[in-house]
């Protein structure tokens, strides 16, 4: 009896130290991934949904906003926008924001559903450097771990009504 | 009686029976100790292979569409590269089914002649990375201008298809199906540019996502939505006003949304000298005033005539222009140098008539190639 409880402390023992120099860095690989995977995500679906544009409307050249409006291939209004998340909010301690998407469909005149595209955004902002092209830039968290990243979309149909 | 020289089995003493139980218990626990253990190992190991995979997926769709681009470049550079009339796919379409190596991954491409238009090419790429796979269409119009056909294609139309609605073959009747496809989308944007620009016009000065959300009826609730960028202190994100449109574009006009600010930075961007930069904002200012008049009138037609000549002119002849007055004064400039080097063989007064004579010369021939591009 006393060589089990023995055993059984050495092997209790064994594990807290696997778990103490195994499991933090676990954890904090594993958020991080999940994080830029998250972010990698949601910019394949952000150039889904900008790339094929005619025109940045806003921001204006040169400004910087948290949405991007834009006309897309066919002249419909695409708005992507920040909408603050309460519930995340109020367990970070920080505003946090979800990222979405509405396609306002100029034949007829009506908006489609809204599209989410990313959630835990510390922070988001689009920056036009002309009527063609627009940086993304942010921050995505999930709980002490944070993510920024930077990205250039460029419309691909911008040129498609110039000099004719 | 036992025979000698044999003995009977032994029966196990009860402390030796003690001790097996007890290392068959051992033994027991330390198997399934290790096998708890094998499975914690397994199951992180899965989970990171999990987020892995994922990655590598979202991975995988970037770079089908690098490659995909990749494929639109080099297709690009080859059409380009000849006369219109040299090009290799002048007898028929090139549908090419074989996979080119590129960047890990392969594309395909089909390219032809766009049906019922003249020096415009219609160009299908699809990259594949993987299990991923992206196509390309382009539609663009030949350039006979290296330069600019190299750096900036005349694209008329470009849209992405991914994953599924990319097909395995690029070849008929798939490429047909597509076309059509194509040129619905196409067909939709030239019937909506007027009312974009029309809705547009209504939203233009608004600054916030909330009033655009509700100016366009998104059944959507519009609290939380901020309106001003988070920046570090001391940047500033201020939005500048927007600069006005010299044309109405609401009503029957058809304009393409343009400003003025973004003509007047191009001409000063072009590296044209200041002559023929004050040359082409006189033109600048005499076309917006008649663009301004006719739209007063309610005449957009003519409204958008004035304008369309006009970017035509500057984006086709002005910097052909330029680099025409830039030949001249380099030839000035090499014949006043030779004018110098016989200065000490000629008298100042024959130096001095030279010399005008040379930059008379020179004024004309300015002149000359001003006035064979006249301005709109």
């Amino acid at each position: 009896m006393i060589a089990f409880t023995v055993l059984g402390l050495l092997m209790a023992g064994g594990f807290q130290i696997f778990r103490f120099f195994t499991g933090r860095q676990v954890a904090n690989i594993s958020s991080r991934f999940h994080l830029q995977m998250e972010v990698r995500r949601a910019l394949v679906n952000l150039y889904g949904e900008a790339q094929e544009g005619i025109e940045l409307l806003k921001p204006d050249p040169g400004s910087t906003l948290p949405y991007m409006v834009l006309r897309d291939q066919v002249n419909n209004l695409r708005l992507i926008f920040l909408r603050r998340d309460s519930t995340l909010s109020e367990k970070n301690g920080f505003d946090t924001f979800r990222l979405y998407s509405v396609l306002y469909d100029i034949k007829t005149g009506r908006c489609s559903p809204v599209r989410e595209i990313l959630s835990g955004l510390r922070a988001m902002n689009f920056t036009a450097h002309g009527f063609g092209s627009v940086v993304v830039s942010g921050t995505l968290t999930e709980g002490q771990m944070s993510y920024a990243f930077l990205n250039q979309i460029r419309l691909k149909n911008v040129f498609s009504e110039e000099g004719r | 009686m036992t025979p000698r020289g044999t003995s009977r089995p032994r029966l196990p003493s009860p402390i030796l029976a003690v001790r097996g139980i007890r290392s068959g218990i051992a033994m027991g626990l330390v198997v399934v100790i290790i096998t708890l253990l094998f499975l914690s190992v397994f199951t992180i190991l899965h989970l990171m292979r999990g987020t892995g995979s994922q990655l590598t997926y979202a991975d995988a769709h970037v770079r089908s569409l690098v490659i995909a681009e990749s494929g639109v470049n080099l297709l690009l550079a080859r059409l380009m590269s000849q006369p219109w009339e040299d090009r290799w796919f002048r007898d028929g379409p090139d549908y090419h089914g074989t996979p080119i190596p590129c960047e890990g991954g392969s594309f395909i491409y089909a390219i032809q002649d766009t049906p019922g238009a003249t020096c415009t090419v219609d160009l299908w790429v699809k990259g594949e990375y993987r299990s991923t796979r992206r196509l390309l269409f382009y539609r663009v119009r030949y350039e006979d201008l290296l330069f600019k056909g190299l750096t900036s294609p005349a694209f008329q139309f470009a849209a992405d298809l991914e994953g599924e609605r990319a097909p395995s073959t690029l070849a008929p009747p798939v490429i047909d199906d597509l076309t059509g496809k194509m040129n619905e989308l196409l067909d939709r944007k030239l019937q909506t540019r007027g009312q974009i620009a029309d809705r547009w016009e209504g939203l233009a000065d608004k600054v916030n996502p909330a009033t655009i959300l509700t100016a366009l009826g998104a059944n959507v609730p519009t609290e939380g939505i901020p309106a001003k960028s988070v920046a570090p202190p001391g940047v500033s994100t201020l939005v500048s006003p927007r600069p006005r449109e010299p044309v109405p574009s609401g009503g029957s006009s058809n304009l393409a949304n343009y400003d003025k600010n973004r003509l007047w930075d191009w001409i000063g961007k072009q590296g044209f000298d200041d002559e023929y930069a004050a040359y082409l904002r006189a033109a600048a200012v005499r076309n917006f005033m008649a663009i301004d008049v006719q739209s007063r009138l309610q005449r957009y037609a003519e409204a958008e005539r004035i304008f369309k000549a006009f970017l035509k002119f500057l984006m086709r002849h002005a910097l052909r222009v330029q680099g025409l007055r830039t030949t001249a004064r380099m030839k000035y400039q090499a014949a006043l140098d030779d004018l110098e080097a016989q200065a000490g063989s000629l008298t100042p007064e024959e130096y001095a008539a030279r010399k005008a004579a040379l930059y008379q010369d020179y004024r004309n021939e300015l002149e000359g190639i001003t006035n064979a591009n006249p301005a709109p």
